[in-house]
């Protein structure tokens, strides 16, 4: 019966978002704005149709922009939620504070397939080669748009871009002019921030911004506190130059620092050998990032950038302190009529320190590495606005797997203004994570005469995964209210992530089993990291954006996924990413503008199961109402997951953490501009 | 279609629900004929055509401009008109009390002198560079909603910021003109390429 309410209920909401709002006639309305004085008129909200896909037509790959507009009337409080509405994309949220982040499959807590960057900086920790979402809280404000690239991306942005990349550009500080205050109060989580933006000259514009977040423990699946509620505290400033001689120069830098509950394990050789305890994770650090544009002429234009972080996370089992420089030269250049190539050299320095334990250490437990990077991508047109192909390599020496190449070639086919046909073929890699070659983690358990201990390390001579993509991608605009991206895509996959056990072996003796000498304490099993799975994954993603009317937007996307994946020892564990990634995904987004001050947003999404966890399938629903309470101050109530008080989403089987539900949650928001 | 398989494990409210939002989804889009298709564009036109008639009343442009025909203001639209019906609205009222002329020209060079503020629509995209050069040789507002405008030295560009209108004004050009821009305007706007 508990069905029936929910199906009511998303009828009802359907059938009165569905039904057109009556709109004023047009000359009524262009006579209004005849009569406002300026200022009046400049804080008009508008519909901007054609932003996003003029830039998207151009692009030979499956890009998903989601546009400043998007990220407002989401709902969504952080990055994770808001790339649930990017087809392809596979977002779960396992906790409070962490959450699982892929395209195209293999999702998991450490997924790390994808390269996802903050204006160009790399955001993915190279221990695991997994993105920390709860560190990559910046006030969603502060985006200007963020694109997201499904595929391989190899070719211009080097390894890890296996499966997809993300950019999430921020905007510039000549946008985020004047003071604003954000408030965020709900029974979940609570958040304010302060952005204040000024010129310090005629060309010289900078933005502050100051930040506190405090998230809500969630329920475990059987009932209870999670502990897994987090704090965070961030500041960060942007300034951008524009100077003579068609320069412009960008200065930011972030600092943050935070705490998490977690649950910790600690790992013994004397009863009870694993234990859970409650404890806290600590994190914090800084980056600061700078860039120079130049543009030398109309053909050519070169970009130097140079980043630097520093990023702590201390928790019981493990501390990690990671320190990254990047240095990046790219120059792109219009050589003759039909071509334009760009290349570049790249120049990154890690080092790290870490404090392990029995659980899980890294030997060494310091590490430093240089990777050096060339790319070259030569853009051909071959037939003026009908047919272009575009070939590239990106070259890297790094200190895992020595070198690697990733060339990729693409094709786009323009037959007429209203259509795009694009296909592609690229190589992409996977380099090594710090994990994967020098991890140690144990697991003991009682047994007899004595403890057993699971001990899986990584290797030195652990390689790099490859992919092969084949990719196809269709765009068309129907009429100026509809149009539809769709891409289908074939990847193949060798060398993954497995593990090959070795023979049981009793210590310290190494004797084999039973381990009945006196001197034995434990046996041991030990298995390693090594690359003996491949296969092959395909689908589908489809998206549509419609406007019925002038009011009234509708977005919606849907991604098919299928994996295959042989383990060389058929090991099920190995294959356990097919059972991982759901199979259908769908989201549908409307938005209704009910008055010119009131605004009305229904985001319903649809995630199939996940067999391999035991995680059914889910419908979601958020709602969102904002007002116009005066000009420059925005009000809004937005409900989430609507339709259970509660849903699981993702069980990490890597981590201590407990199966933990996403509940139902309501927040106040209050945005005003000072 | 896609929600019929069945599931190995139970299944939750949330499969079902799904196949009758998808139903319903697939009903609307592809059997009711899209309606109000250019309206969405147009009105985002409405509301620039509006702007354009306040930015003539915030410009002073020098004596010279209007010599030969005192009572007439020349609005003029270079390329494609993206402005549907609403410039005959606009045509109804004044500028400084003179009377409003809408013209729509599809090349540069064909630009008359009674022309007083032109707007590049989009198609313009491609040859911006060469039509700034064309009008600069005569007092006219140049306006536009083409993105990097102003840089390419279009006096007045039409930006969008948080879903709301704003102007970015290149007032070296601007002045070069012979143009003036009022204080007020300028305190709205975003200015680029200033002198001093």
């Amino acid at each position: 019966m508990r069905c029936y309410k929910k199906e009511l209920l998303v009828y009802g909401i359907l059938a009165v978002i569905l039904w057109p709002t009556t709109t004023l006639s047009n000359e009524k309305r262009l006579e209004g704005y005849l009569d406002m004085p300026l200022q009046d008129l400049l804080a008009v909200k508008v519909i901007s149709v054609s932003k996003k896909s003029q830039t998207i037509d151009e692009i030979a790959a499956a890009v998903h922009v989601i546009t400043n507009r998007d990220i407002h009337r989401s709902g969504a409080t952080n990055i994770p939620d808001l790339l649930r509405m990017v087809p392809g994309m596979n977002v779960a949220q396992i906790d409070a504070n962490k959450w699982a982040v892929s395209s195209r499959g293999f999702n998991g807590i450490w997924a790390d397939k994808l390269l996802v960057m903050i204006d160009g900086r790399s955001i993915y920790t190279t221990l695991s080669g997994g993105v920390y979402w709860d560190i990559q809280n910046i006030p969603l404000e502060i985006i200007d748009h963020i694109e997201v690239i499904r595929g391989p991306g190899g070719t211009v942005w080097g390894a890890n871009a296996v499966n997809g990349v993300i950019n999430i550009i921020t905007r510039s500080a000549n946008d985020t002019q004047g003071g604003a205050l954000n408030v965020i109060a709900g029974n979940e989580e609570s958040r304010v921030t302060y952005l204040y933006g000024n010129r310090l000259e005629k060309n010289i514009h900078y933005r502050v911004y100051a930040d506190g977040l405090n998230h809500d423990s969630s329920e475990l699946t059987a009932g209870g506190d999670a502990r897994d509620s987090w704090d965070m505290a961030r500041a960060g400033f942007r300034a951008d130059w524009r100077m003579p001689g068609r320069q412009q120069f960008m200065l930011q830098a972030d600092v943050y620092d935070g705490a998490n509950e977690k649950t910790s394990s600690v790992d013994s050789l004397t009863a009870p050998f694993n234990t859970r305890v409650e404890t806290e994770e600590e994190v914090r650090g800084v980056n600061m990032q700078g860039r120079w544009q130049q543009t030398l002429s109309d053909n050519s234009k070169t970009t130097f950038q140079a980043y630097y972080t520093h990023d702590e996370r201390d928790a019981l089992e493990f501390d990690d302190k990671r320190d990254t420089f990047d240095l990046d030269f790219q120059h792109q250049l219009k050589v003759g009529k039909n071509q334009e190539i760009v290349w570049g050299i790249g120049y990154r320095h890690v080092e790290d320190d870490t404090r392990g334990s029995r659980l899980v250490s890294a030997q060494p437990a310091s590490r430093e590495d240089k990777l050096y990077s060339v790319f070259i991508q030569d853009e051909i047109i071959l037939q003026p606005d009908h047919l272009r192909w575009i070939i590239g390599s990106k070259f890297e020496h790094n200190g895992y797997t020595g070198f690697e190449a990733q060339p990729g070639t693409r094709l786009l086919w323009t037959p007429d203004k209203q259509q795009v046909v694009w296909g592609a073929i690229s190589r992409a890699v996977r380099t090594p994570s710090r994990a994967n070659q020098d991890f140690i983690i144990t697991n003991t358990f009682a047994a007899f005469p004595v403890p057993g201990v699971i001990q899986v390390s990584g290797t030195e001579t652990y390689k790099s995964s490859t992919l092969i993509a084949y990719e196809l991608g269709y765009r068309r605009q129907f009429n100026r209210a509809m149009s539809l991206d769709s891409a289908l895509f074939y990847n193949d996959y060798e060398k993954l992530l497995g593990t090959a056990s070795g023979a049981a072996v009793c210590q310290p003796s190494a004797t084999p089993p039973p381990c009945l000498l006196p001197g034995d304490t434990h046996l041991l099993i030990p298995s390693t990291f090594v690359n003996n799975v491949s296969g092959n994954t395909y689908g589908v993603e489809l998206s549509i954006d419609w406007r019925p009317s002038d009011r009234w937007h509708v977005q919606t996307s849907y991604s098919f996924l299928k994996l295959s994946l042989d383990s060389a020892v058929d090991s099920a564990i190995d294959e356990t990413p097919e059972g991982l990634s759901p199979k259908h995904q769908l989201s549908l987004r409307t938005s209704v503008e009910l008055s010119t001050s009131t605004e009305m947003d229904i985001w319903l999404r649809y995630v199939d199961e996940l067999p391999a966890i035991n995680v059914p399938s889910y419908t979601e629903m958020d709602l969102r109402l904002a007002k116009d309470l005066s000009k420059g101050l925005e009000l809004a109530v937005v409900a989430r997951n609507l339709l259970d008080s509660s849903h699981a989403e993702f069980i990490t089987t890597q981590n201590s953490i407990p199966p933990t539900e996403v509940e139902r949650s309501l927040y106040l928001q209050l945005l005003w501009k000072i | 279609m896609f929600f019929l398989t069945t599931h190995r494990i139970r299944k939750t409210c949330g499969s079902h629900l799904a196949a009758c939002c998808t139903g319903a989804l697939f009903f609307f889009l592809f059997l009711c004929k899209p309606v109000f298709a250019d309206q969405a564009e147009n009105d985002s036109y409405e509301l620039k055509a509006a702007l354009l008639y306040k930015l003539a009343l915030f410009i002073e442009w020098p004596k010279t401009a209007f010599q030969g025909n005192e009572h007439s203001f020349g609005l003029c639209v270079l390329g494609e008109n993206p402005f549907g019906t609403s410039l005959d609205i606009v045509k109804k009222r004044s500028i400084n009390s003179r009377k409003i002329n809408v013209r729509i020209f599809s090349k540069a060079d064909e630009v008359k002198k009674d022309c007083h503020l032109i707007f590049l629509s989009q198609s313009n995209q491609q040859s911006v560079k060469q039509a700034l050069l064309v009008l600069s040789l005569q007092p006219i507002l140049t306006v536009s909603d083409i993105s990097g405008f102003a840089e390419k030295n279009g006096m007045i560009e039409m930006i969008t910021i948080d879903d709301r209108n704003g102007f970015r004004i290149n007032r070296q050009v601007l002045q070069q003109a012979g143009l003036k821009a009022a204080a007020s305007l300028l305190q709205l706007s975003d200015i680029v390429g200033d002198k001093q």
